[in-house]
């Protein structure tokens, strides 16, 4: 008996320790994060709308001005439980004030926080991770620039085993990467602009690729929608697939984005009303681009 | 007893499913044969895809007025799943902020018919209002059934 029990607390040391390397924080290199403090705000404020900050951290229900106050406080309920959007204006005490360009780019692009845990991917930094340092650099320098909020941050309600934030490092093994998911032709600039802008800030595969068990995304079925992630009811297929978006143009598309109408003039709903917002503050080659991109994904039915 | 009792539930939710069935079909319809052909031909005006006509334009707000004249009165209680309907359970927690919603598209459309635009640039400044309200709406009151 005595030997078996030392066997199996030898055992669980080993896994202890081995669970304990490959979840350690896996920040970005120094080389990449001298971009950083180099940012042009002008520039970042085309990164923050394609990147919806304000859909999640700014207060629900909001429009106009109010987009850029950054208090936080929106709940995503989700089969995990439900998240609660945290406050990043500049707020030196309850927001990221106090934070340097390295935490955050290591937040975006890396899920790490300050002092080194792991964030939960309903923040998504799954996508964020395939933009460049130096648009990271240009929307940090625009973050600055916007107003503190002082709200303070609600923890997230989520069952005991999930709090323990150090497991995330597992998931963020199989699914974290900063490499493009559809290959495209790497000579077409629009498709380029168009892969970066959905694939990285645009983050639409957050919502639109159906996700397995464990939350990670089924890159297999890359933005032919599924169950909603948070909240109820479907998202819609945006593959050029019969049951996605088969019979729209990329004017159709472009269209839709700028507007909020389909061909058939119906409407967007639920959380692309503020997605759709967000659209109209860039520009139309951008808008051309994401529909170019949109046409040239493969197929998938639901 | 219990089959008694059972045949009698079954019956009694089978009845409440048909009895219902109604108000879905109906504002399903109205949503997508009334209000939805209307914003094609708006929808197209706007976009330059045809023509600018003047009595196509009212004929199409008409609709859009008298088709939602009441529209509330199909969300009975009872009618938040079935029927593939695409609702929110918020039009039931919040009837006084749909109700107050539909009376807004009321109001843009009522304008939009009074001010008879008469050429494109006329029509755009109250087809925008009215347009609003569509995403305004389905943002809180809609959700794509599963």
């Amino acid at each position: 008996m005595k030997k078996i029990a030392a066997a199996l607390l030898v055992l669980a040391i080993a896994a202890a320790i081995v669970f304990f390397l490959l979840t350690m924080p896996d920040r970005l290199p120094q080389p990449q994060l001298a971009a950083m403090d180099s940012g042009d705000a002008a520039a970042g404020e085309r990164m923050f709308w394609a990147g919806g900050c304000s859909s999640c951290h700014a207060a629900p229900q909001s429009s106009g001005e109010a987009l850029k106050a950054l208090g936080g406080g929106l709940e995503l309920k989700t089969p995990f439980g439900s998240f609660f959007a945290p406050n990043i204006s500049p707020h030196p005490n309850n927001g990221i004030g106090n934070w340097s360009g390295t935490d955050f780019a290591n937040a975006m692009m890396r899920g790490v926080s300050p002092n080194g845990s792991h964030y939960y991917p309903a923040f998504p930094y799954t996508s964020y991770a395939r933009m460049d340092v130096s648009d990271i650099a240009d929307l940090w320098a625009y973050m600055k620039t916007l107003p503190p909020a002082d709200t303070q941050n609600r923890a997230h309600s989520l069952p005991l085993p999930l709090r323990l934030r150090r497991g995330l490092g597992l998931w963020k093994l199989l699914f974290l990467s900063p490499d493009p998911v559809i290959a495209i032709d790497e000579g077409d600039e629009q498709l380029k602009l168009g892969r970066y802008l959905v694939e990285g800030p645009g983050h639409c595969g957050e919502c639109h690729t159906p996700r397995n068990l464990i939350g990670g995304p089924d890159k297999t079925r890359w933005l032919a929608g599924g169950p909603a992630p948070e909240g109820e009811g479907r998202i819609p297929n945006i593959t050029p697939h019969g049951e996605g978006l088969g019979g729209w143009s990329a004017a159709d598309i472009a269209y839709s984005l700028e507007t909020g109408f389909t061909p058939e003039f119906d409407s967007f709903g639920s959380s692309m009303v503020d997605v759709q917002k967000n659209m109209t503050k860039l520009t139309a080659e951008d808008r051309d681009a994401i529909a170019a991109y949109l046409k040239a994904v493969p197929p998938v039915g639901n | 007893m219990k089959k008694l009792f059972l045949g009698a539930l079954a019956s009694a939710l089978l009845v409440s499913g048909i009895a219902y069935a109604d108000e879905i079909a109906d504002r399903k319809a109205i949503m997508k044969t009334k209000v939805g052909a209307s914003m094609g031909v708006l929808g197209k005006t706007a976009k330059g895809e045809m023509a600018y006509d003047a009595e196509a334009v009212k004929a199409a707000f008409s609709t859009m007025r008298e088709s939602t004249e009441g529209f509330a009165d199909l969300f009975p209680e009872g009618t938040e799943s079935g029927g593939e309907t695409s609702v929110s359970p918020k039009i039931w927690e919040d009837m006084d902020g749909f109700k107050a919603a539909l009376a807004k598209f009321h109001g843009d459309l009522d304008a939009a018919i009074a001010a008879e635009p008469a050429d494109k640039e006329a029509f755009m400044a109250v087809f925008g209002p009215v347009a609003s309200n569509c995403q305004a709406c389905h943002q809180s009151y809609r959700i794509l059934n599963n």
